[in-house]
């Protein structure tokens, strides 16, 4: 085990990661903001990655598909947030969150229909096939990539919660529902711009992550272990702890490898639990009973 | 609500020796025909078993657990890991029992503080962590071609599995009746009701929901412990989060405000989940749709008709066969009263409904 080699596999956990980061940060804007845990948000990525062949495919480009696949994903988030959320507001959250598992049966069923349960490989762009070397140490292009945007997102997301007047509506809005629709802002609205951004984050997250490990149907499945890990283990709504925990498993998924080869897995997903025993609520959620 | 639990109780017996006998029936009718119908019978009984002690958690405790397939997997595991080391077929069965409440008990000290959507996604992560094991621990568990599991001798013909299946399950499920109607059971939903309330009177509620986790745990585990002889196979997906989805499915699909709900929930899953793969055989073509190309898509329907029931009727099968025999006149005036309610107390079994 080379110093090298350390640096490469931490290299690869933190772009795996910024994948996570971009899902996980919809996730928990989402049950900020309506206190709704969105079993959707798994399918959502599979069906930006799924859009994200199709335009690049279609197009050549994959700079088109890295932005018509979100946007075609948010446009179903919205849809999503009018049938299966917004119905169900006047019953337990929970009821929400097992409506929101039916859709996302149906949904998941409806890629497998329509696309088949072939995986399909997508071409890297061609300006990030070589990779960035610093020193004696090569990181992929893409890679490279992966993490700037997912940086970018986190930070542009920052500036506009904190900075714009949306941002301030948002946050009114998740703090105290019933205040801000007496202050006439239009909750219903904000609720649905929020779902359709949490949505949109989740398919960027598949559209990014389709070139390194291609797309297939199962792909939301898989993810949706990881986005809940990490926004629960991270404190549910809490953005901070939600960067944290993605930055750990990644790592732990990543650099467990070198320590412990095939139980990398184990040793992530076990981290997280342990997390549990000392924060029930996850790390930013403090003590409170959730 | 007062009103489906004590129908439920009060016709209890009747109930569970009907669906039984039913099974029963089913199953030596069609024999001479086929082993279909006997495999199916079977594959009901056993998953009623599991599906029912699911609700003891959800519908009882009024917590989401997305984690159960974790029991019932250790539980089918059991089986041939304890076979492999010459223990005999019946004390093979109680340890997936054992290795069920282990597993729960484990679980339940993490899940001690937690509650509702927290509650549902913990069970959730901590069932995965057994499944990557599972996966993972490959000369253990078989990894993904998991393991063969073979019955007895005297249990190998489909006929006799099915009888003894039955046996077993029946009790069990008295078993499970009689401690949900226990007083004890009744602090459980009290404490569904309302926890503030049951802590004040002095009970230890962290106890109690414990004590119906691993209750739960245990009877999951004696279904898979079923599960695995009469696939004759186990491997780590019985571990997977999805499967836990289906028994969360059948128990509301059924209705969880009642002991005996989720069995019809359980039946109408698995003959539904049949009759649609069957379509793989068939030369229809809808809308331009070969429905041949359905059949293998049959979570789809599932998915739809689970998102429907918790829209429209949240107390499930049991809801609807209750708004039949209540007559068409009033159910018309009792959906009218749902789409104008804000709180739902009007809508019996509907358990979820209580707390916001």
């Amino acid at each position: 085990m080379t110093g090298q080699s350390i640096i490469n596999q931490f290299f690869l956990g933190l772009s795996t990661a910024s994948i996570y980061v971009l899902v996980s940060l919809g996730l928990t804007m989402i049950f900020g903001m309506m206190n709704v845990l969105n079993f959707t948000h798994g399918v959502l990525y599979a069906l930006g990655a799924y859009f994200g062949y199709l335009f690049a495919t279609l197009t050549g480009n994959f700079w088109f598909a890295l932005v018509a696949a979100p946007a075609c994903v948010a446009l179903i988030g919205v849809v999503i947030e009018r049938t299966a959320i917004r119905p169900l507001s006047e019953r337990r959250h929970l009821i929400q969150f097992l409506a929101t598992y039916g859709v996302a049966l149906v949904i998941e069923q409806v890629i497998r229909i329509v696309a088949g349960n072939d995986s399909y490989p997508v071409a890297l762009p061609s300006v990030f096939a070589g990779s960035l070397s610093v020193g004696s140490v090569r990181f992929p292009a893409y890679r490279v990539f992966i993490v700037a945007a997912a940086t970018f997102v986190c930070v542009a997301l920052g500036a506009l919660l904190g900075r714009t007047r949306i941002g301030a509506l948002i946050r009114a809005v998740s703090e105290d529902p019933e205040m801000a629709a007496l202050l006439r802002v239009n909750t219903g609205a904000v609720s649905t711009f929020v779902f359709a951004g949490g949505s949109a984050l989740a398919a960027l997250g598949g559209v990014l992550a389709a070139p390194i490990f291609s797309v297939y149907p199962s792909m939301g499945e898989e993810l949706i272990t990881v986005a809940f890990l990490v926004v629960t283990a991270g404190g549910l709504g809490s953005v901070g702890g939600t960067i944290l925990a993605s930055l750990v498993i990644g790592e732990a998924g990543s650099l467990g490898l070198l320590a412990v080869g095939k139980y990398s897995d184990v040793l992530a997903i076990s981290l997280m639990a342990a997390v549990f025993v000392v924060f029930p609520a996850g790390i930013f959620g403090g003590w409170r009973r959730a | 609500m007062k009103k489906g639990r004590s129908f439920a109780s009060s016709h209890a017996c009747i109930a569970v020796l009907a669906i039984a006998w039913c099974a029963f029936a089913l199953g030596l009718a069609f024999e001479l025909g086929g082993d279909y119908a006997v495999s199916l019978a079977t594959e009901i009984v056993i998953l009623s078993l599991w599906a029912v002690s699911y609700n003891l958690v959800y519908g009882y405790l009024g917590e989401i657990s997305f984690g159960h397939a974790a029991f019932f997997g250790v539980g089918a595991f059991a089986v041939p890991l304890l076979a492999q080391r010459g223990w005999p077929f019946g004390l093979a069965l109680a340890g997936g029992f054992i290795f069920g409440a282990l597993f729960a008990a484990a679980m339940s000290v993490i899940l001690r503080r937690t509650r509702g959507v927290y509650y549902a996604v913990l069970t959730f992560v901590l069932a995965q962590v057994v499944y990557v094991v599972a996966i993972k621990w490959t000369d253990f568990t078989g990894g993904d071609n998991g393991l063969p599991v073979s019955r007895p001798a005297f249990l190998d013909a489909p006929g006799r599995y099915a009888l003894f299946t039955l046996a077993i399950v029946t009790l069990a499920l008295a078993a499970l009746h009689r401690a949900i109607h226990s007083p004890a059971g009744h602090v459980i939903q009290a404490i569904r009701q309302n926890e503030r309330r049951a802590t004040q009177i002095g009970y230890n509620t962290n106890v109690y929901r414990a004590l119906t986790f691993i209750i739960s745990g245990a009877f999951s585990g004696i279904a898979g412990a079923l599960y695995s002889p009469f696939i004759r196979f186990v491997s780590p997906d019985v571990l997977f989060w999805t499967f836990s989805g289906q028994v969360i499915i059948m128990a509301i699909m059924g209705g969880s405000g009642a002991f005996y709900g989720p069995l019809a929930g359980v039946a109408l899953f698995v003959v539904l989940r049949d009759a649609i793969s069957s379509w793989s055989a068939s030369g229809t073509v809808i809308a331009g749709i070969p429905v041949a190309r359905l059949g293998e898509h049959w979570p789809l329907f599932m998915g739809l008709l689970f998102f429907l029931i918790i829209v429209f009727e949240p107390a499930g099968l049991v809801g609807i066969f209750g708004r039949m025999r209540r007559g068409w006149v009033t159910a018309a005036a009792h959906a009218g009263a749902v789409r104008g309610r804000r709180s739902a107390k009007s809508n019996p079994g509907s358990n979820l409904e209580e707390r916001r």
